[in-house]
């Protein structure tokens, strides 16, 4: 197996996620103390999702990228010898990689999403950003709908480039809904409005990204272990870029399409193994790739599952 | 097409997009809940099926089951 990482994202949360692994195993629940004592969160509590805590941006980042830290963890200790040749995050899920890859480290890291977590979520709050889905359309087609969408004051644009099949569109509501109806209008049918709190990567986080870069200015990164593919360039993370690179990911499309790409091609990946909450990551995958094979880590019996394949 | 027969074309595609075993794919399966789906995996599943019968058919149709999607498609089959 020659295998690449997948951490996450936003969205792919639900309740009780990992309490199985934080009940089994004794560094996943240590991750998961150490990152509450950091951010000064009760992850325990936000788990378990009793008051809709995973809904919140400001909870749900730490809580996403701390279940996939710990299950990295636990694969380091269990599979030291797994030939991982590179990762990939989706936005958030980039700050699970570049830890996982000691680019950053963990107490850094932790503090450093905690922070984003709040500026995006102010952002989110002030702006009435829309997302949606358009399925099975060119992205030329779509490019084009929305800058005939967009005007001076409210823009829709590309957001997420997830796979052959899947474009995610975001901007300011009015703008989002006039591209809705372009689409209509064309007889494109396959557009679906997502529930989001904010068009995250779109110019509506420009408050927060650039607070970002304030925040980044003294955080200091190291070479990654194995390349982390920027969702922002579709190239490796180079430690000297990775600020201005992690400041501009806020406003900037997602290329996990040819992220995914980038390590078939460049780093000879067969195998995906997604990390944290859901299985949307080998969904996109298996859209890019159908032979890439794909397992998903975010409980007990998937992680024994992988364990039994890759020990063959 | 039988009901036995939509079922057989629901279950491939299903199997498809949502990558479960086919032996998890039953009747009274809730989409949802018991095959993980998300709502943009329905919207695909509905896709897939109106390609390859050439019907019409509304993501949000309120079906919640297995056995919601094969009547539907059924229905919409019948009054082609």
């Amino acid at each position: 197996m020659k295998i690449g990482f997948l951490f996450s994202g936003q969205g792919a949360q639900y309740s009780n996620m990992g309490l199985d692994l934080y009940e089994s195993d004794s560094i996943y629940r240590e991750t998961v103390e150490q990152a509450s004592a950091l951010t000064g969160m009760d992850l325990g509590t936000i788990y378990r999702n009793e008051n809709n805590e995973l809904a919140q941006t400001v909870y749900v980042q730490p809580a996403i990228v701390t279940m996939s830290l710990g299950i990295t963890r636990m694969l380091k200790r269990d599979l030291p010898q797994l030939d991982v040749r590179g990762m990939v995050g989706l936005s958030l899920g980039e700050y699970s990689a570049l830890i996982a890859a000691d680019s950053l480290d963990f107490e850094n890291g932790m503090r450093v999403l905690k922070d984003r977590a709040m500026y995006m979520q102010s952002d989110a709050e002030k702006t009435d950003g829309a997302m949606a889905a358009v399925m099975k359309t060119d992205i030329d087609v779509i490019e084009n709908i929305c800058k005939k969408a967009s005007n001076g004051s409210e823009v829709v644009c590309p957001a997420n480039y997830n796979s052959p099949k899947q474009v995610v569109i975001g901007g300011n509501k009015a703008a989002v809904d006039r591209a809705i109806k372009l689409f209509h209008e064309q007889e494109i049918k396959n557009v679906i409005p997502l529930k989001v709190s904010g068009a995250f990567h779109t110019p509506l986080f420009k408050k927060a990204s650039s607070l970002m870069g304030k925040r980044l200015a003294n955080v200091q990164f190291e070479k990654t272990t194995v390349p982390v593919i920027s969702n922002t360039t579709a190239q490796p993370f180079a430690p000297e870029k990775s600020r201005e690179i992690l400041t501009r990911q806020l406003t900037s499309p997602t290329h996990f399409h040819q992220c995914v790409d980038y390590m078939i091609n460049n780093l000879e990946i067969d195998t995906v193994v997604e990390i944290g909450p859901g299985q949307t990551l080998s969904k996109f995958t298996k859209q890019i790739d159908k032979k890439i094979e794909r397992y998903h880590i975010d409980n007990q019996s998937n992680y024994q599952k992988f364990i039994e394949a890759s020990r063959g | 097409m039988t009901e036995q027969e939509i079922f057989g074309k629901v279950k491939d595609i299903v199997v498809e997009q949502l990558d479960v075993d086919a032996d998890k794919v039953k009747m009274d399966s809730d989409i949802k809940e018991d095959l993980e789906a998300d709502s943009l995996d329905v919207f695909e599943i509905m896709n897939e099926l109106e390609d390859e019968l050439d019907i019409k058919l509304e993501a949000d149709e309120g079906v919640k089951t297995i056995k919601d999607v094969v009547e539907y498609v059924k229905k919409e089959v019948d009054a082609k």
